[in-house]
């Protein structure tokens, strides 16, 4: 489990998203094999520190405002390849016609540290996760790539740790027939991301399957359970909004 | 001193002063002078707003999500007929008859396009259909004859591709019509082999593993297709595995590249022997071999 350790302390918390609390001792947070360091040099100046391997990958001075930590989704680097989320089921679901079902699926997500002040936020770092993998929806000249993840199909929410991301798939067979889904291919960009403690899960993503071949992915805007509270517009690129039918089969 | 004949250094350089003074001090300079001034200055301005209004449309363009090639293409187009209404402008400004300048322009451009522009036209006409039909975008890597590298420009006659060495190579547009052209990233994912040659004492499903470990461990080797690994081949001086790897198409240089460094240190470290050539030879007749005996 992820935690923060204030100074030399031990005293153990669990992380939680949004603004960071470092006081005079240094904060550190274990994270996706990496080690990141928050520490207060003066009164107004922290000093960011990402670790890996005990190497030291990013050093960052952070002048005014506070820092704070919320899922990454979509990282710069994903962007350029692709905006979607491959999530490739190791069991399939199997759906009678007119039926439809809630799943979860668990994913891990990357961390993504910001500063803020005035309301503004500028990213300062990302953390990713480890075992990141790319995988082709379709054919090959004409598919698309997407963001790779094998997960379990779940009916229930089990713990969330810090560094997981839910994604809440609402799959309704429309075609009439009895269908097998083994895939679901998500637009990354524009699936909200809701947020309690250390959790994050997405919105309710509609998975609206027409034939065997075709299914339409629509975004509800809908959180997954009470209580979550939205992520706040965070600097992302200008990317155009998409839409997406999963047009080579589910 | 200073005398040349009859004439000194002093009264040509008077005559000529004079002559220049009443050269500017006549109509009809000071009329040319008050048309092209204005003229220039309009080009200039001109110049100026088209560069600034043509840049901005681009960074619009891409804001707003639009391909590198569509920002690129649509910013070129309007720069050329910014500029184009600018030198109109800046010639009626200049009190030139523009409706005789198109008439003798019009001409002239016929004999000169009959003639000499054959060349750039069809380049020009190829940049268009390049437009138009995206057999190449901005930012994919291509193969056009001998060069492989990435488009970084697509102009009116022209393109430029950044070879992976490097270079930048201009090349007419005709050429991507008329040359067989190799686009790896029209397809999202490209396929590439390894052939790995183990020494006949190593152990081969050891092998088989550490190459599978180091292939699945990359982010950009893609798990779907899945890579697939087989021993292909016993050679001359080794068993050679072979691996069929998919890659997202503008990666696969570098995933190739990182692949095989890993595999070797990996290798190194589970003590998987990489062979070099070697014969065995057999002698006809026995070999004495002395030992112990110097000189």
């Amino acid at each position: 489990m992820p935690i923060t350790k204030l100074g030399g302390l031990n005293f153990l918390m669990q992380v939680r998203y949004g603004i960071l609390d470092v006081g005079h001792e240094p904060l550190e947070i274990n994270i996706h094999e990496s080690k990141v360091t928050l520490k207060k040099i003066s009164e107004k100046v922290l000093r960011y520190m990402r670790f890996s391997e005990g190497v030291l990958k990013r050093e960052v001075l952070i002048s005014g405002g506070d820092v704070a930590l919320y899922p990454f989704t979509v990282g710069k680097e994903d962007e350029v390849l692709t905006r979607f989320v491959y999530l490739r089921f190791k069991e399939s679901v199997s759906l009678a016609p007119g039926s439809s079902i809630r799943v979860y699926a668990k994913v891990p997500v990357s961390m993504g540290f910001y500063g803020i002040s005035g309301g503004k936020f500028g990213l300062i770092d990302i953390v990713r996760h480890e075992n990141i993998k790319y995988g082709v929806y379709g054919p090959i000249s004409g598919g698309i790539l997407a963001k790779y993840f094998k997960v379990y199909p779940r009916r229930f929410i089990d713990k969330v740790l810090l560094g997981e991301i839910v994604y809440t798939l609402s799959l309704e067979n429309d075609s009439g027939l009895w269908i097998d889904v083994s895939k679901v291919v998500v637009p990354m960009t524009d699936t909200k991301v809701f947020i309690r403690g250390h959790e994050a899960y997405t919105e309710i993503i509609h998975v609206i399957i027409k034939s065997k071949l075709r299914a339409v992915i629509e975004l509800s805007n809908e959180p997954p359970i009470n209580g979550l509270q939205e992520l706040p517009t965070l600097p992302k690129s200008a990317l155009k909004s998409v839409s997406f039918r999963m047009e080579w089969g589910v | 001193m200073g005398c040349l004949g009859m004439v000194t250094l002093n009264d040509i350089v008077q005559e000529l002063m004079t002559n220049l003074q009443k050269l500017f001090m006549s109509e009809y300079v000071a009329d040319i002078a008050i048309r092209v001034i204005p003229a220039i200055i309009t080009l200039i301005i001109g110049y100026i707003i088209t560069k600034k209004v043509t840049k901005l449309i681009h960074v619009k363009l891409r804001e707003r999500g639009y391909a590198l090639t569509v920002a690129a293409a649509t910013s070129k187009l309007l720069y050329i007929i910014l500029f184009v209404i600018t030198v109109f402008i800046a010639l009626g400004v200049a009190g030139v008859d523009l409706s005789s300048a198109a008439l003798a322009g019009g001409t002239i451009t016929g004999l000169v396009v009959g003639l000499a522009l054959q060349p750039i036209l069809s380049n020009f006409f190829a940049g268009l259909l390049i437009f138009s039909e995206r057999p190449v975008n901005i930012g994919d890597l291509v193969q056009l004859e001998e060069q492989l590298g990435y488009v970084i420009d697509i102009g009116l006659l022209s393109s430029k591709v950044r070879k992976i060495t490097g270079e930048v190579v201009r090349i007419p547009n005709d050429k991507f019509f008329t040359s067989n052209i190799i686009n790896y990233s029209k397809a999202v994912a490209k396929a590439f082999e390894l052939d790995i040659g183990i020494s006949y004492n190593s152990d081969i499903a050891k092998a088989v593993k550490v190459i599978k470990e180091v292939i699945n461990k990359h982010p950009y080797v893609l798990a779907e297709p899945e890579p697939v690994i087989w021993v292909n081949e016993f050679g001359d001086n080794a068993v050679i595995i072979k691996a069929l790897v998919w890659a997202p198409s503008s990666l696969w240089i570098k995933v190739r590249r990182e692949l095989l460094e890993d595999i070797k240190v990996r290798f190194d470290q589970e003590g998987i022997e990489i062979p070099f050539p070697q014969r065995v030879v057999w002698f006809r007749t026995p070999l004495n071999i002395k030992e112990g005996v110097e000189g």
